[in-house]
């Protein structure tokens, strides 16, 4: 319990650092990028929107503190302003629209990525210097070298374009309304096979070495020795004994890695015009819609945060040495 | 009579044998010779350092080897692959070639540039957090974790698009998100040099706190410092790459970001110019991997459990 | 002087029955870049049924890797090169993995040096004594689960301690939890690697008290390592005494103790005094364990050994018969004639 509340503090801390770069951001930058965001956008707004905005963005008569805790509170009560781009609407709408697409790319190529590339790591080290051991790492290495957009519009190009076989960009086809149907579910799924498939092909290889690296330390621990002097079969051992303390190290590392999924998934959904917020930061960066790309790179972190904060309740019930102290 | 010096034992720690050769008489610098010839003896480090060595001439002799603004439009656009243009021309008559030599100066730069950056900032966090522990550890710390756990690229691409544009943001901006991953690794190594005998001695004997941390740790610690700093390169050339193919780099230079970046723009997916992605892609690729390799043979040297034993 | 025949040697133990285990001219070498190093050379010995036989010697003297080599545990770079491991009969040496699987721990079990260390931190005490049963004797989860709480029960440790952590025992008993799963299948041979070292004197004798009791109650046998000479003395019916991979005394414990022929042994006993000559301080051996990588000369012993005549730095001793049953390896002992010299008369 002491462990998951100091992480938990920890965690608000960091969230709160986010709040405060996001509220100093603009106010201190040179070039006054805000009043060239005003010009873009005043004819159409009301000028009460017009106050908010700028209140928002510091251009306000109130002392900093004040702006700053004005700021803070309205961030919590989920009031992120109101979307340029999309106006009227507001950014916490615009960005709840869009993660659900976001939430099912990155969740479903991360949890492939991890489990098939801590799975290889595990056979690696358990059959060191074999097949997999010597083929896997390098060739996953070099093709982890690669930028993931650039590999995503590799595939794009040869199974989408070239190929034919696999939907261009989207999340699902045009004319299809989203539907609990076989054929809707089936559409969605063909639209994620390309994206998600970039992000496994750069992330797994990363899974692959850090376990095999621990596993290799993990077998040299003297729990392993007695565990073959106890005559157990090598699954057993294998799985039980060495992956189950190996995989620890690796739980932590997942939550540090989920920064790496999103940055990938931001480029992956560029490619593929993919209706995630990734691609929804990218279009309002290039708006100039300043409220909204605060909001969305706030909501990424603050999921990543919580993501963070569920690990460490999953570390909690892994290891039984922080279960209680 | 006595035995004492240079004696490796075979010692055997219930069940794991292990020949523990005796550690070296702690003081000061551990010796580089034996690194320096891991690396030049190993097939991995050299393939690494070969690719490494042939981009940085082919990037110092770009104005040779392609004269002229690679930027300029040409008459012949998009143009496959031929004698006249190896790699074929860009949908606005450009010579990929020459894109491609003269992006790797941008990129290597940039890359290795915020490598060196963010590899300082982490040692200096690190070996300082590690040092002084109590208080100024609990805040480094703070500050690093914070760092290392909001998502890079978001944080890339907010600072981006506040910042003025330029080569100076890309950098700055680059170093500013990769700096705490290295200053993690430095700082638990440099923790446990810290409590070595060499380093309490020192502390003893009033050598000054810089002194103790630049010359007594930080060279104990040069394997691992190579490694984060071949890893912050690693990052700063995909990591700018990433930024400038979304546009949010310096779109006027030349590197083989925004080379991608006007590629796609341009349609050259569609219009099934393939030859116009490939060149940068793989640049960046061939360059990470090297390093990547070189990393690996250092992982290698450093941790000889890692290494594949001979069979027999 | 009497001398033996190889039979008489092969039965020098105190029990006449054939040997539960018997090492033959075992040979182990770590393969490392700069050659290969003989951690084990040429060592034979027997441990009879129900016999508590000690191995003694400096840490690197190779007696912990003939533990492991025993349990068939050795693992690159080590090797065994030579010599047979006969248990119960069959050549261990000669077992598919299989095989060897389904031995190890029926037959032989082990108690490793630290108990902390040799138990998986994420799975309950319980557990990891019913996976040795559910292993071995394909036991029902349920009923491994009793046969598990009654071996804590042996060990004095309370059946509740069943869904504990490694980290949630003290030292004494995480060492009695591993004796207890040492002892799962009842097998004839336990063997003990400094068993004690990582605990304190107390907790020591407690645990050394256990495993007489024990063994007198079960009758196993034990291999017994540890540099300990007066534990060892206290534990083992007979013991052999390790210098450099090397046996250089193996006697009855009482005659090691009142009698030691070895100079080696002399100075592990600590204050005794030599077999003849003047009285020589030989408790400040100097702390430096032997180079195992390149060996001396003629005895290995005679760089350190105060008694070291020119002879010693030439001509290496084997181990022999001083008497029936206590053998020794040095060539001031009296009446060692060399093997050269014996047949040749």
């Amino acid at each position: 319990m002491v462990f998951l509340l100091r992480r938990l503090g920890f965690y608000v801390i960091a969230f709160w650092a986010c709040i405060t770069l996001n509220f100093f951001l603009p106010r201190l930058m040179p070039g006054d990028p805000v009043s060239r965001m005003f010009s873009q956008v005043q004819s159409q707004m009301r000028p009460d929107q017009v106050d908010a905005l700028r209140r928002l963005f510091g251009l306000d008569d109130r002392p900093l503190w004040e702006q700053y805790i004005a700021y803070i509170g309205k961030i919590f009560r989920g009031d992120m302003g109101i979307s340029l781009s999309r106006f009227p609407s507001p950014v916490s709408e615009v960005i709840g629209s869009q993660i659900g697409w976001t939430l099912l790319l990155g969740g479903t190529s991360l949890i492939i990525a991890v489990i098939l590339g801590n799975f290889l790591g595990v056979l690696a080290a358990w059959r060191r210097g074999k097949f997999l051991d010597s083929v896997f790492p390098p060739l996953l290495i070099f093709v982890g070298s690669f930028p993931y957009f650039w590999l995503a519009m590799a595939a794009l190009y040869l199974f989408g374009i070239t190929l034919g076989w696999l939907p261009l960009s989207h999340a699902f086809s045009t004319g299809l309304s989203p539907s609990f149907s076989l054929k809707y579910i089936g559409d969605v799924a063909a639209h994620l096979i390309l994206p998600a498939l970039t992000i496994v092909l750069v992330s797994i290889g990363g899974w692959m070495l850090g376990m095999r690296n621990t596993m290799i330390a993990t077998t040299a621990e003297d729990y392993i020795t007695m565990a073959r002097a106890k005559g157990l079969r090598p699954a057993r051992i294998m799985f039980q004994y060495a992956a189950r303390n190996a995989m620890l190290p690796s739980v932590t590392s997942f939550g540090m890695s989920l920064g790496f999924v999103v940055g990938g998934a931001l480029l992956t959904e560029t490619v593929f015009a993919y209706p995630g917020i990734g691609y929804q930061l990218l279009t309002s960066v290039q708006a100039l819609d300043y409220p909204l790309t605060q909001g969305i790179f706030l909501t990424i972190t603050a999921a990543v945060l919580a993501a963070n904060f569920l690990v460490d309740i999953i570390y909690v019930r892994l290891d039984p040495r922080v279960r209680v102290s | 009579m006595s035995l004492t010096d240079s004696t490796p034992t075979a010692t055997t720690t219930a069940g794991n044998p292990t020949i523990q050769v005796p550690e070296p008489p702690v003081r000061g610098r551990v010796a580089h010779g034996g690194f320096v010839h891991g690396i030049l003896t190993n097939k991995k480090a050299l393939f690494g350092l070969a690719i490494l060595v042939v981009f940085a001439l082919l990037a110092l002799l770009a104005p040779l080897l392609a004269p002229g603004n690679p930027s300029d439009f040409g008459p012949e656009a998009s143009l496959a692959p031929s004698g006249n243009h190896l790699l074929g021309t860009t949908s606005k008559g450009q010579d990929v070639l020459a894109l491609t030599l003269w992006g790797s100066r941008s990129s290597l730069t940039v890359g290795f540039t915020v490598g060196i950056a963010a590899t300082f900032i982490g040692c200096l966090v690190g070996i300082a957090s590690a040092y002084f522990g109590k208080a100024i550890d609990e805040v480094l710390s703070l500050l690093t974790n914070i760092f290392l756990l909001i998502p890079g690229l978001p944080l890339l691409v907010v600072l981006a698009a506040f910042l003025p544009p330029g080569p100076a943001t890309v950098v700055i901006v680059l170093v500013i998100t990769g700096w705490a991953g290295s200053a993690r690794v430095l700082r638990s190594q440099a923790l446990s040099l810290r409590s070595k005998d060499f380093v309490a001695a020192a502390v003893v004997t009033g050598e000054k706190a810089w002194r103790i941390m630049f010359r007594e740790i930080l060279p104990n610690m040069a394997s691992i410092v190579m490694s984060t700093l071949l890893g912050c390169v690693i990052y700063g050339i995909g990591a700018q790459a990433g930024l400038e193919f979304l546009g949010l780099g310096d779109t006027g230079s030349v590197s083989w970001g925004t080379n991608l970046y006007w590629a796609n723009n341009d349609g050259a997916l569609m219009t099934g110019d393939w030859w116009v992605l490939l060149p940068s892609g793989v640049a960046i690729a061939v360059v990470a991997f090297a390093l990547a390799m070189i990393n690996y043979a250092v992982d290698e040297i450093t941790n000889p459990r890692l290494r594949v034993e001979k069979k027999g | 002087m009497e001398t033996l025949t190889e039979e008489d040697r092969a039965n020098n133990g105190h029990t006449a029955a054939a040997p539960v285990l018997s090492v033959k001219n075992l040979q182990v070498q770590y393969t490392a870049e700069s050659g290969n190093v003989t951690a084990v050379d040429d060592v034979s010995f027997d441990i009879g049924a129900g016999e508590v036989f000690g191995l003694a010697g400096e840490s690197g003297c190779g007696k912990s890797t003939i533990a492991n080599a025993v349990m068939r545990l050795l693992q690159t770079p080590a090797k065994i090169t030579g010599g047979s491991i006969e248990l119960a009969g069959r050549n261990l040496l000669d077992l598919g993995e299989e095989e060897l699987r389904r031995t190890r721990w029926r037959d032989v079990a082990m108690v490793f040096q630290s108990a902390m260390n040799s138990l998986n931190p994420v799975m309950t005490i319980g557990d990891q004594i019913v996976d040795v049963f559910t292993t071995h004797e394909r036991m029902p989860k349920k009923a491994a689960r009793e046969r598990a709480a009654e071996l804590l029960k042996l060990v004095d440790i309370s059946p509740d301690r069943l869904k504990s952590y490694p980290h949630q025992l003290s030292g004494g008993m995480r060492q009695r939890a591993v004796i207890a799963i040492a002892l799962a299948l009842k097998p004839s041979l336990l063997i003990m690697d400094e068993p004690t070292t990582a605990l304190d004197v107390v907790v020591q004798q407690e645990i050394m008290h256990q495993i007489k009791e024990l063994q007198q109650r079960l009758g196993f046998s034990i291999l017994f390592i540890t540099h300990d000479i007066s534990l060892m003395v206290e534990l083992s019916h007979r013991m052999a005494v390790m210098y450099a991979g090397k046996l250089v005394e193996v006697a009855p414990s009482k005659d090691m103790l009142e009698n030691p022929l070895h100079p080696y042994t002399n100075a592990l006993m600590g204050a005794f005094p030599p077999l003849s000559g003047p009285r020589v301080e030989l408790t400040g051996l100097p702390d430096a364990p032997p180079n195992m990588a390149h060996h001396p000369t003629g005895c290995r012993f005679h760089p350190r050994c105060p008694l070291a005549i020119d002879e010693c730095r030439t001509v290496p001793p084997p181990l022999l018969p001083k008497t029936a049953n206590h053998d020794a390896a040095c060539l001031l002992v009296p009446g060692y004639v060399l093997p050269r010299e014996r047949s040749r008369r």
